[in-house]
């Protein structure tokens, strides 16, 4: 009796008053909803953490879209990659978007891979600026100990436009008696114009004017030259993301590529 | 009959002479460093035009994405690294409307002509990258 009496008033002495009851609802509230922004950023950073280890660039930056607070689906997932090494892919940007991905968390938490089960959409696209393709041509030239003059690359949408001065020499033997009749002082000399075209991530140089030494090509020699060029250059994918590039445009001082 | 032969044969070949050094002078007179430019574009209609122009406006708008993650708010920060100009409709003269929408998390873009009547449709845009003409 006297023990029961004894816990009744330290119940009625300890009894949890009204605004410490909201006070602790509040901090509680808060500790989920931070939990659910930490989810978010870590599972941004642990995506970036594990293509670091297969993706070699620059910079990995995420962003990730979710459907709502509760589910914690994503709805979206951008990866942009920036500075591809050059001597794999002369690309400054390339982004990833996928819509509705459902990645496999386990493996990402566990193992640090990155997979993603399913998507609803997915997109890919590479730009590669007028400055990038120069200073490659700078260096490919000098590491091939191959002079010129003059070599001008300037972006004239839809068309590429090349300018130069080089030593006739500097064209392998195959491709040099195509042009051999325009071949003066041992130097060609001239312009072209040209589009672009991309066949399974192979790029196709599709020229459209030529001009060689003074001379106009004619179409059956331009086409010619297209049979010998191609491809000019074979995009290597980029693991773990399977894509076929289709689309190619060339813009003011960028060329965008996309699937 | 046989010098008419021989004449019509003579005839023939300095035709051909002529039409070789013609042909050897016209891509001579071409190859100029005034013609280092490329192919000039047949004129086209104004409605090809406008949906050229909106194509290719849609295509610096997704490049502008690559490059930064997020839609441009106007159609000036495409310039001038992916277009040279945003341009002008061709009826009306006026500049092509630009409009984002966010919807459940994802953007989108819209390209429009600013008077589509004039081009006899009720719509006239461009939205992500499909071309809408009805």
């Amino acid at each position: 009796m006297k023990m029961a009496r004894l816990f009744k008033n330290s119940f009625i002495k300890h009894r949890f008053p009204a605004h410490l009851m909201i006070v602790l609802s509040s901090v509680l509230f808060l500790f989920i909803t931070a939990s659910d922004l930490y989810s978010q950023e870590s599972v941004d950073s642990e995506i970036a953490k594990a293509l670091r280890k297969i993706v070699k660039c620059e910079k990995i930056e995420i962003k990730t879209k979710t459907e709502d607070n509760k589910s914690g689906k994503l709805k979206s997932l951008l990866i942009r990659l920036v500075g591809m090494p050059k001597h794999i892919l002369p690309a400054d940007y390339v982004t990833v978007q996928y819509a509705n991905p459902d990645i496999d968390l386990i493996a990402l938490r566990k193992s640090n891979n990155f997979k993603i089960k399913s998507y609803s959409n997915f997109k890919i696209g590479m730009l590669v600026s007028e400055q990038t393709i120069k200073n490659e041509f700078d260096k490919r030239a000098k590491k091939l100990n191959f002079r010129y003059n003059k070599f001008l690359i300037k972006f004239t949408p839809p068309y590429i436009e090349l300018e130069f001065d080089i030593p006739a020499d500097a064209i392998p033997l195959k491709d040099r008696k195509l042009v051999e009749k325009f071949i003066k002082n041992k130097r060609l000399e001239g312009y072209a114009a040209l589009r672009l075209e991309i066949h399974d991530n192979r790029i196709i140089a599709s020229p459209v004017k030529v001009i060689l030494n003074h001379f106009l090509l004619p179409m059956t020699l331009v086409s010619e030259f297209k049979k010998r060029i191609n491809p000019i250059y074979n995009i290597p994918r980029i693991r773990p993301f399977d894509y076929d590039l289709v689309k190619v445009d060339i813009l003011k001082q960028q060329i965008f590529f996309s699937n | 009959m046989r010098n008419k032969k021989l004449l019509l044969l003579f005839c023939i070949l300095i035709a051909i002479i002529v039409a070789v050094i013609g042909y050897v002078s016209f891509l001579h007179w071409k190859g100029g460093v005034s013609n280092y430019e490329p192919p000039k574009q047949s004129s086209v209609s104004p409605q090809e035009r406008a949906q050229s122009d909106l194509q290719n406006l849609s295509r610096a708008v997704e490049a502008y994405f690559i490059k930064n993650m997020e839609y441009p708010q106007k159609l000036e920060l495409l310039m001038p690294e992916f277009i040279d100009r945003v341009g002008s409709d061709p009826l009306s003269g006026k500049t092509y409307q630009y409009s984002l929408v966010e919807t459940k998390g994802t953007s989108r873009y819209r390209i429009s002509v600013p008077d589509p009547k004039l081009y006899n449709a009720k719509e006239f845009y461009i939205e992500d990258g499909t071309l809408v003409q009805k």
